[in-house]
């Protein structure tokens, strides 16, 4: 299974982003739902407090006409006044004044009726109903309830509407017996809509509370906000459109913006309340909560995109500038020093790091160094090799020249050789310019010239633009040598040429492309020229006889690599030696 | 040495990966509850429990009734209150009504029909069940009776001034003071429009009648019955045409209004209750029924409504003659009825011919 690569930089930001939002969304969430479920109950307990409350209320003012009505009662045993026969003295202050006694105890007062049987004689302190006159005579109502119930009063949930007086939503009744104990009559007192909505006060707590009060079948007695539901059903269904527009039931509007809807049973008053509060405070919250929230996630979101990003950079930037360092190690460069610029682990990983190459460059440059020494000594010891042999043999022209007596010839050997040993001892340098090469060389050839009578001709073809590059010493000198000493030294001839060109050319070395540009120089001679084995033998072995020849191959290697060197093309007629340097002026191509 | 530190690396190798396993199944386990409860504490939010919340709709009572809710209201609740049978009513004209009947197919809608002309009802026979009352099988029950007047405002109109007879009605003085409601949505309108097209009638209706209480009522007919007796009683109009139940209700408020029982005949509407075949509650539907027709209710309307009874143990309205003393013109002799959508469409006709031809002379 391949596994799918993932930069550290990606794992490190996305794990933070995550780290830092996920806890803030997991609270954030757990804070909403617990606050709201917290809300909810708190608001739950609150109105449902406030609706016991309420109706506690409500108990008080049915309680306070119920004994209003057992003074009434009371009051009225005594009095023929609802049976008035005929030629009795009306005493109708009387019972009024007993009616406003009852009642003297309310801050509000209630509506109450006193009527006989048929309703002929009624005593009230608003107007006697329409619907009472019917009622009283076809026991319909209040009247019914009163009559199924003998003792005690009746709580009858109704709405009545008087002018001025307004209207009463509830109505306790009770039967009037006169002194002979006969059910004589009715005492209805009845609870203004003003009560309710006093008692209805303790809703006031700054929440948006739709309270509306019914009786069991859904006919609504109270209604906080739709006052024109009153004496209606709930449950009406219309199919007019005004209708259905005016009709506004309190589960119709239930909605998206209910928080709480409760529902209270009073079984005293035979009443059911429904409360509905909207969400106002519930929206207002939940939206500056999820609002928090939302906010609160982005800049989180925000700050931890940045951080993450600066952070992950921090880790994974290091580790990719270790990595390129690394490469180009690799590939060869010591010289490279990671900089990672912190001051962590990673710092101190960098920090080892380029302990490490400082401590590898320190062996490779005494490695180098080592070589070097080793090389120099090499190239010493060949120049060395070089060095005896010649002077043996020019010693050797100058002994001749003086037993021959050759004056001049032997001041000239002897100058010129003096100018080699100075060439060679004076300069330390171990490059030096073509053009003291080629002063040293002529030096060298007068001496050459004398010791072999002139046997030989040199004909030199040098570039003059090539005067002053630097090539090593004694480069060409032993090719010279070996044309005269090797090609003609052993015949007996006098025709020897020996030819000396000297020019650039585009040198064929792969390592450095474009004006790359090689000095070549060309040193050919008639003389015998050499075998095969005698090339190969020159370019591989060491033979004591051509030591210079080798000796020139193996340095220019040394100081230019492979691609340069010394080639020989020999036939029987002739050999012709090709060198082939970089072109240097200063000389220290290493 | 190659052999041994191989082999430790693939052991590490292992038991990280077992590890990194078990600390994402960690991860996950401690995730998912976390996630569970974050989702039940917002689903346990206030809303839920009251949308799941349903009312059955199981026996309740179901009466469409075309009544004033003025006298549905305290029958329904009394009717609930003592016999405990819960109802829902749906109040509506007689003609959304009649057209929800038309519409309703194999739909159950309703329980009980109360209220609407007899006369209309009988064109939709198959809908309801017969009832047995008195050993007769009957389709439709009346309930009430109301009689079609003419009112008058006394105050606009003396008692010697005002008209006696349905062609009186028809006389051009009464130009834009007659107040009149659209045939096509009121019964009592229709019915009065019904008989002045069979008075004097010939071959065909006596369209002759319409088009002159058109000219009365100067093209315009009010929306409501309802607006009748109010626009009478307000002064907007010196007579109406409405029924009787309405008058006397205004009397009895001391408005100052008159009733004249037109000389050619009185028409009656009877209002009726009729009991759906598909009826889900029968049973409750019955108990209503009979409720509606018991004495108690009866004269409990007749009291408080001044509405004619139908049972003969039931006194008269205060303040209203009885039946027998007034020429009562019985509206099953109507051909109108089956006739409604042709009537009403050449009425409509007329109507609009008159608004066309622009205000009249």
């Amino acid at each position: 299974m391949s596994r799918i690569r993932i930069p550290i930089f990606h794992r490190l930001f996305i794990t933070y982003i995550l780290c830092s939002i996920l806890p803030l969304i997991i609270i954030g969430g757990l804070i909403y739902g617990f606050s709201m479920n917290f809300l909810n109950r708190t608001l739950d307990e609150q109105t449902m407090n406030s609706i016991k409350t309420f109706h506690e209320g409500l108990h008080v003012r049915v309680s306070a006409y119920e004994d209003m009505i057992i003074k009434i009662q009371n009051g009225l045993k005594s009095s023929d006044s609802l049976n008035l026969q005929n030629g009795m003295p009306d005493d109708s202050n009387d019972v009024y004044e007993i009616l406003y006694d009852a009642m003297s105890g309310e801050s509000i007062k209630p509506v109450v009726h006193v009527s006989n049987l048929d309703g002929s004689r009624v005593f009230t302190t608003s107007v006697f109903p329409e619907s009472y006159k019917a009622g009283l005579m076809n026991k319909w109502g209040i009247f019914r309830e009163v009559d199924n119930l003998v003792m005690g009063s009746v709580i009858f949930p109704q709405e009545t509407d008087y002018f001025p007086e307004g209207r009463t939503i509830l109505s306790v009744g009770s039967r009037i017996y006169d002194r002979t104990g006969t059910h004589s009559g009715y005492v209805v007192v009845e609870m203004p809509r003003q009560v309710v909505f006093e008692e209805a006060r303790v809703f006031n707590s700054g929440l948006s509370i739709h309270m509306v009060m019914l009786d069991e079948n859904g006919y609504t007695l109270f209604d906080s906000i739709n006052s024109e539901m009153e004496g209606k059903f709930q449950h009406a269904v219309y199919m007019d459109r005004e209708k259905i527009r005016n009709h506004k039931p309190i589960d119709r509007l239930i909605g998206n913006d209910t928080f709480l809807y409760l529902d209270y049973r009073d079984k005293r008053l035979n009443t059911v309340t429904k409360v509905n509060v909207s969400s106002n405070t519930f929206h207002a919250f939940n939206r500056i909560l999820t609002l928090i929230i939302v906010i609160g996630s982005m800049i989180s979101l925000l700050v931890s995109v940045v951080l993450a990003a600066l952070q992950a950079r921090s880790i994974s930037s290091p580790i990719r500038k270790l990595i390129k360092v690394m490469g180009d190690v690799e590939k060869g460069d010591l010289e490279i020093r990671a900089d990672l610029g912190s001051r962590d682990e990673i710092g101190d990983l960098g920090k080892y790091f380029n302990q490490m190459l400082n401590r590898l460059n320190i062996y490779m440059e005494k490695v180098i160094e080592k070589q070097k020494q080793l090389r120099t000594t090499e190239i010493k010891m060949l120049q060395a090799q070089i060095k005896p042999h010649f002077i043996y043999n020019t010693l050797d022209v100058i002994k001749w020249s003086v037993k021959l007596g050759h004056q001049e010839e032997t001041i000239s050997v002897v100058t010129n050789l003096a100018r080699l040993l100075r060439f060679s001892i004076d300069s330390a340098e171990e490059f030096l310019t073509i053009r003291s090469n080629i002063e040293f060389i002529n030096s060298y050839l007068a001496i050459q010239r004398i010791k072999y009578n002139n046997s030989f001709e040199v004909l030199t073809d040098i570039d003059d633009s090539l005067m002053d590059y630097k090539i090593p010493r004694l480069i060409l000198q032993p090719f010279i040598e070996n044309s005269i000493i090797h090609g003609f030294g052993k015949t007996n001839r006098n025709d020897g040429i020996i030819k000396i060109t000297g020019q650039f050319i585009h040198c064929a070395s792969s390592e450095v492309e474009g004006n790359c540009r090689a000095i070549e120089f060309r040193i050919s001679d008639n003389g015998i020229g050499m075998t095969e084995q005698e090339i190969e033998e020159l370019t591989f072995e060491r033979p004591e006889n051509h030591i210079g020849i080798y000796n020139v191959d193996k340095r220019i290697k040394m100081y230019f690599g492979e691609d340069f060197g010394v080639s020989i093309n020999s036939k029987t007629q002739g050999t012709e030696v090709l060198i082939t340097m970089p072109s240097t002026i200063e000389g220290d191509l290493l | 040495m190659f052999i041994i530190s191989d082999s430790e690396n693939d052991c590490g190798g292992y038991s990280d990966f077992m590890i990194g396993k078990t600390k994402k199944r960690l991860v996950i386990f401690l995730l998912v509850p976390v996630v569970m409860l974050a989702g039940i504490l917002l689903i346990k939010l206030p809303g839920w429990d009251l949308l799941l919340h349903n009312v059955s709709d199981d026996h309740i009572l179901k009466i469409h009734s075309p009544l004033n809710e003025r006298i549905i209201i305290p029958i329904i609740k009394e009717f609930q209150e003592s016999t405990g049978i819960p109802v829902e009513y749906t109040s509506a004209g007689t003609l959304d009504l009649l057209n929800a009947l038309e519409d309703k197919g194999d739909r159950y809608l309703m329980d009980i029909l109360w209220g609407g002309s007899k006369e209309y009802l009988n064109i939709y026979n198959d809908l309801f069940e017969p009832i047995y009352q008195g050993g007769e099988e009957e389709y439709i029950l009346g309930y009430n009776q109301l009689p079609i007047v003419l009112i008058y405002n006394r105050k606009l109109v003396s008692s010697d001034e005002v008209c006696r007879s349905w062609s009186e009605i028809l006389d051009s003085k009464w130009k834009g003071r007659i107040a009149m409601a659209n045939p096509e949505g009121s019964g009592s309108a229709y019915i009065a429009l019904s008989f002045l097209l069979e008075m004097d009638m010939k071959d065909d209706y006596n369209w002759d009648n319409a088009a002159k209480l058109l000219r009365n009522v100067e093209g315009k007919m009010l929306a409501k019955s309802s607006e009748v007796y109010e626009g009478v009683a307000a002064g907007d109009f010196a007579i109406g045409i409405t029924m009787e139940e309405a008058a006397i209700n205004l009397i009895h408020q001391d408005e100052d209004i008159g009733i004249v029982y037109l000389e050619e005949g009185t028409p009656v509407i009877n209002d009726s209750i009729a009991l759906l075949k598909d009826a889900k509650n029968k049973e409750e539907a019955m108990a209503f029924i009979e409720f509606v027709l018991s004495r108690k209710v009866q004269t409990y309307m007749v009291d408080r409504f001044y509405l004619r009874s139908v049972r003969e143990d039931v006194k008269v309205p205060k303040g209203l003659s009885s039946m027998n003393s007034l020429n009562i013109f019985d509206t099953s002799n109507l051909s109108t009825f089956e006739n409604r959508e042709t009537i009403l469409n050449k009425w409509l006709q007329m109507t609009t011919d008159i608004e066309k031809s622009g205000p009249m002379k």
